[in-house]
């Protein structure tokens, strides 16, 4: 029974957000609410149990009863560094918020200046002169396989596909650094190959976004027809 | 004076679209079609990489490799991410291999802990020896690079709260040289963290599962090789559940249902520790771990309807435009 009036509860509120489509109500903003406050709610409480009871407060109150007190005294002054934030609630003090965030950036930065540079700027500038074989994307004796075997495979995912990758980076990075009036020709001719391009781009982004979003609708609809549905039937039959 | 049609399709309420997506959708769901999805490349390799472990696994019996599983999503993507996650660790259970399973998010606990211990319960895995849930590593990077050397270090305790050293799989899989992939599904940008730590640092092999929404953003890694593949979207997840369901009838045949309790009739139910899960099944436990085995592919049925209208939407959409500028041009 329980169950069925916990998923009762979920129905309700899915049925609550779909009625946004038909207009903007009451229970649509009461669904709305009572999302983010629970949402906050759970965070806080999981935070709280997950991190600060098991991480600090156990470990501090273990350090202070063995009389381990710089490990007390190193973990009282991470909860302090902490507590500075809640000083972005003051007018006088909100610059003390700088010490614990200059912290988190600092450490985050050091940590992912040198990884980063590699694994998005290196190895993605990699990718755009050589293929995952090894071969330069550019290669001729692809084109060459096209002309003495010419079938579509070999002509778009053998011959084309290297330089049109090429191409089709050089054409939309043009387009993007030169996108204030400029007659030169290199630049005039990039535009339309460019916008192409991103057409292309946004036109298989719309497409992903159209299927993610059905795909929420559905898996509502499978919990109320697949979930709900059968244990209220069984309820109901007795 | 007649109005053109043209005019009365520009002129619809969005209303009666949205009651036609409905039936649309509806239709293949409760009739329960299915989808049969060809499998794409990049599925097909993380595949094949769970498949490699396995018989690495068979050949080093004493010092297998493992999966680790990072449940980097929260409960607003699970319709779509549940199932993928679903079908790699059915078929990391199926083929025993070694799982360490965390969450990335403080709000994903729950998640992480329920899907990993469903499937768990499904092959009779035993907590501590064939699988662990270590919870939530705070802070991420620095669980990432612990894994380096040695996680049990930084996460001295599982999610249970049992001693990471007392745990039999982690005294085996303990760091990157014994964990053979890294799955991170995610419907945020998790995968480039993955990419940038585990795999540029460690060189450890990362595969994705990812919303429809994110798996563009995704490809270039895929052609860098800095992912060895990936799963976008309910289409991806449909893929995946397709090839473990195939794997699934060869090992234990087509009656699942009945492969599954036979797993908890012996009388040796007291080595699965209730606080994980309940050995046994409910009616209503069973039907749901039956009908999240084909989730996906169901799903994907009614999102080839959907795009279907839309395309058809599309299609008459741009007539009517077609028309009413040649009317206008012929005033």
């Amino acid at each position: 029974m329980g169950t069925l009036i916990w998923m009762t509860i979920a129905l309700f509120l899915t049925l609550a957000v779909f009625s946004f489509l038909f207009r903007d109500n009451v229970l649509y903003k009461f669904a709305e609410h009572l999302f983010v406050g629970v949402s906050v709610g759970y965070t806080v409480y999981v935070s709280y149990t997950n991190l600060f009871l098991p991480r600090v407060w156990n470990p501090l109150r273990r350090a202070i009863g063995d009389g381990n007190i710089l490990l007390a005294l190193w973990l009282a002054l991470g909860v302090l560094v902490g507590i500075l934030y809640f000083s972005r609630f003051t007018q006088n003090w909100n610059w003390v918020s700088r010490y614990p965030i200059s912290i988190t950036v600092g450490y985050l930065t050091g940590y992912s200046i040198i990884p980063s540079l590699k694994a998005r700027i290196l190895s993605q500038f990699y990718g755009t002169v050589v293929d995952p074989a090894g071969d330069s994307l550019l290669n001729a004796e692809k084109i060459g396989v096209f002309f003495k075997e010419p079938t579509l495979h070999n002509f778009f995912f053998e011959a084309m596909a290297g330089p049109l990758l090429v191409f089709g980076v050089f054409v939309v990075i043009v387009y993007f650094f030169f996108s204030f009036k400029n007659t030169n020709p290199v630049v005039r001719f990039s535009r339309n190959p460019a916008l192409v391009y991103l057409m292309v781009a946004f036109g298989a982004s719309f497409g992903y976004t159209f299927m993610g979003r059905i795909s929420l609708f559905i898996g509502r609809m499978n919990f109320i027809f697949h979930e709900w549905w059968p244990i209220f039937k069984n309820m109901i039959s007795g | 004076m007649k109005t053109p049609w043209y005019e009365k399709i520009a002129s619809v309420d969005k209303k009666i679209l949205y009651v036609i997506m409905f039936v649309v959708v509806m239709i293949p769901l409760l009739a329960k079609w299915t989808y049969n999805p060809d499998v794409m490349d990049e599925v097909q390799d993380i595949y094949d990489e769970v498949e490699e472990i396995y018989a690495y696994n068979l050949a080093n019996p004493d010092a297998p490799m493992g999966i680790l599983f990072s449940f980097d999503y929260g409960p607003s993507t699970s319709a779509e991410l549940d199932p993928m996650m679903m079908s790699v660790l059915r078929h990391a259970f199926l083929r025993k291999i070694p799982v360490v399973t965390w969450v990335a998010f403080v709000d994903s606990i729950d998640l992480g802990k329920r899907i990993t211990n469903f499937i768990a319960k499904e092959y009779g895995a035993v907590y501590g020896e064939d699988f662990v849930f270590m919870g939530y590593p705070y802070p991420m990077t620095a669980a990432v690079v612990a894994f380096g050397s040695d996680v049990r270090k930084f996460l001295v305790k599982d999610f249970y709260g049992n001693v990471s050293t007392d745990l039999p799989l982690l005294n085996k899989i303990y760091n990157y040289k014994s964990i053979g992939l890294i799955v991170t599904v995610s419907g945020t940008s998790m995968p480039r963290f993955w990419v940038t730590y585990a795999n540029t640092l460690y060189g450890k092999k990362i595969a994705t599962g990812t919303t429809a929404v994110s798996a563009a953003d995704f490809y270039p890694f895929l052609q860098t090789k800095q992912m060895i593949g990936m799963m976008g979207g309910l289409r991806g997840a449909a893929e995946y559940e397709k090839l473990v369901y195939e794997l699934e009838t060869e090992l234990i045949g087509t009656d699942t249902e009945m492969y599954m309790q036979s797993v908890y009739k012996q009388n040796t139910v007291q080595k699965w520790d209730t606080k994980v899960f309940t050995p046994g099944y409910t009616e209503e436990e069973l039907r749901e771990h039956i009908s999240t085995r084909m989730t996906a592919r169901t799903g994907m049925a009614s999102q080839a309807a959907a795009h279907f209208f839309v395309i058809f939407l599309i299609i008459l959409a741009n007539l009517g435009y077609f028309f009413k500028r040649r009317a206008e041009n012929k005033r």
